[in-house]
């Protein structure tokens, strides 16, 4: 079975974000990039699978910038067994990046698509779904146990309130929450072998998907400061200004 | 002239970067209280590829050199210097076994040591004697079978872990009465009959690294486990030293940078006078100063290690990398320390920790005395010792 995994370049989840001058989004330029947390969850549960004998191959993808080649081979040096880079310089949204997906799934003919269930950056939280939707597969979101057995991948999802366990018919797009697994280091050796993997550039127009934005971004602004307390003398002031000041009793 | 990394090497450092802060930083200042070597952690730093690094294919290695190596072993001491210290002396001794050691030798023990499974020792220093050999002791006599080693070494790293595989010692193998004492290089198994590890030392620091004596009481070795030739032992192990000399100027870079990490930090948070720590000019000094040496001392290290591996390090280059590097990194400490302040004197505040690890860099694998004596004499000033 072939599973494809999309990898999405992040900044590195350490950095402490900045937001560009200009308001139109946050600072990347010399900030230390990284694959998505949630993506190398997918990652390392298609390798699992693969270390299981269910799965045959892991193709990875990224979708961005030529560096997102790097976002890739991270993928391989864990153990995907090949890249797929869609390059452009167009800013990607869910909607572009499921159109992408759709048109790299119909080209490829994978059983199964792990997905993060979101990325760092911009926390949409929408692609998965989107590409369910495009596609017309079953879905198992938020994902933190899977099972594939023949046809019917059984998925565990973290919801609200406890764990709801779903039976998906393949192909199925599955996205991963945190407690999925714990990803493995790439190893340095597997990092050397990972630069003789190949990886394939195509651009969208090659997969016929016009990426153009759809959604507008107004404004990137800091989050508030935090402001500095108050003392209170007793319990009846601080229940006045809970009523009174702050409005919340 | 390029003074960056190319792809490969920046996925390597990143690769080691990471791992150093996720898995070995946590657990360091633990490491450091308990002095017990982490047998776990270790195995996980060879289950990463980094034993591997420097060795060739053949014996599991990828076939890299010092710079690579010395860029990894930089990252980990960034973590736990101590750690590091035990990582660079088994490569280093394996290395030393790798370019001297018989295709039997190397075919039995090799692989574990590039897998990381196990770890190993080289032996020079002794109760009485370090840089000065002259005044070594430990003999191996002819026997019918072949040697019995006789006499102790001390301060060995990696001597006797519960993984150790072997140490490289270096004995007198010359006649009592020889008018010059001639020195070899023997593999010891662990294990060997008549070969002891002794008590590990308390120490200033390196408290998770594994020192000790080791004891030799009529061990019996073949023919079979001596390294190179009979006779040839103190330049074999000389040149493992020199190897080494990279490594740890590496360590104490590592160190230092740590320390720069840590200071700039800790200026940033430190609330004093109205505002963080690091407005104050007296503050912003040491800081810069720390970043000056800890600049200073890369270009030398990675000089080093670019050149041996073109085959072109001359003694003074190593030796002034070796110098420079683990110099700055106790000033850098001591500097950091004050950054500090009072949290800086608690054996839990990492910048004491790196105080009190890298004193001994400054003394092991040839003091810095012994290497300005060294660069004096590459100088073609007349030195003797």
């Amino acid at each position: 079975m072939k599973v494809l995994v999309p990898v999405k370049r992040v900044v590195d989840y350490n950095v402490k974000v900045r937001v560009r001058s200009d308001g139109t989004g946050v600072e990347t330029a010399g900030v230390k990039m990284s694959m998505n947390p949630f993506d190398e969850i997918a990652v390392e549960e298609a390798i699992r699978l693969k270390e299981k004998g269910v799965v045959s191959e892991i193709i990875a993808v990224s979708l961005g910038v030529a560096a997102c080649a790097e976002t890739i081979r991270t993928a391989l040096a864990m153990g995907a067994d090949r890249g797929i880079l869609v390059e452009t310089d167009a800013e990607l949204q869910p909607l572009a990046v499921a159109k992408l997906l759709r048109a790299l799934a119909e080209r490829e003919q994978p059983r199964l698509m792990i997905l993060g269930k979101q990325a760092i950056d911009d926390d949409m939280n929408a692609t998965g779904q989107m590409l369910a939707a495009l596609l017309g597969w079953s879905q198992g979101t938020f994902a933190s146990k899977i099972t594939i057995d023949g046809d019917t991948a059984t998925v565990t999802r973290e919801v609200d309130g406890g764990l709801e366990t779903v039976a998906l018919t393949m192909p199925a797009i599955i996205t991963t929450d945190l407690r999925l697994n714990e990803p493995r280091y790439a190893s340095l050796p597997n990092i050397m072998k990972a630069r003789k993997k190949p990886i394939e550039t195509v651009r969208p127009a090659d997969l016929g998907v016009d990426p153009a934005p759809r959604l507008k971004t107004l404004r990137v602004v800091e989050p508030p400061k935090r402001q500095a307390g108050a003392k209170v003398a007793s319990v009846a002031e601080l229940v006045a200004k809970l009523r009174t000041e702050a409005k919340v009793i | 002239m390029d003074f960056l990394l190319n792809d490969e090497q920046r996925k390597l450092q990143q690769t080691i970067a990471d791992f150093a802060r996720r898995e070995i930083a946590p657990v360091a200042e633990s490491l450091d209280r308990d002095g017990t070597f982490p047998t776990a952690l270790f195995r996980r730093v060879g289950d990463l590829g980094v034993m591997a690094l420097p060795f060739a294919e053949e014996w599991g290695g990828l076939g890299l050199g010092t710079f690579d190596t010395a860029l990894a072993i930089e990252e980990i001491a960034r973590a736990d210097q101590s750690l590091a210290v035990s990582v660079m002396v088994s490569i280093a001794s394996g290395l030393t076994l790798q370019r001297f050691g018989t295709a039997a030798q190397k075919q039995q023990f090799l692989p574990d040591i590039v897998a990381g499974r196990k770890i190993c020792a080289i032996a020079g220093t002794e109760p009485d004697a370090g840089s000065d050999t002259a005044g070594f002791k430990t003999r191996a006599t002819r026997t019918n079978a072949g040697w019995a080693i006789n006499g102790q070494k001390a301060y060995i790293t990696n001597g006797g872990t519960e993984i150790t595989s072997f140490a490289l010692v270096l004995v007198i193998t010359s006649d009592r009465d020889a008018e010059r004492k001639t020195f070899s290089l023997f593999l010891v198994p662990a294990g060997t009959p008549g070969f002891t590890p002794g008590e590990r030392y308390r120490k200033m620091g390196w408290h998770s690294s594994d020192t000790r004596p080791l004891y030799f009481a009529d061990c019996r070795l073949g023919d079979e486990m001596v390294v190179g030739e009979v006779g040839h032992g103190r330049h074999l192990l000389h040149k493992g030293y020199q190897q080494a000399r990279v490594f740890l100027a590496a360590s104490s870079l590592g160190l230092a940078q740590a320390c720069l990490d840590h200071s700039v930090a800790y200026a940033k948070e430190r609330q004093a006078f109205g505002g963080p720590l690091g407005r104050l000019q007296m503050v912003q000094d040491m800081v810069a100063r720390i970043s000056v040496r800890v600049d200073a001392a890369r270009l030398l290290t990675y000089k080093a290690a670019w050149l041996a591996d073109q085959g072109r390090a001359t003694l003074k280059d190593l030796a002034t990398a070796k110098y420079y590097a683990t110099e700055i990194g106790s000033e850098c400490a001591d500097l950091a320390v004050q950054v500090h302040g009072g949290w800086g004197f608690m054996d839990d505040c990492p910048v004491s920790r790196y105080y009190r690890d890298n004193r001994i860099c400054t003394i092991g694998d040839g003091s810095s005395q012994i290497q300005k004596l060294i660069i004096a004499r590459e100088l073609g000033l007349d030195v003797r010792f």
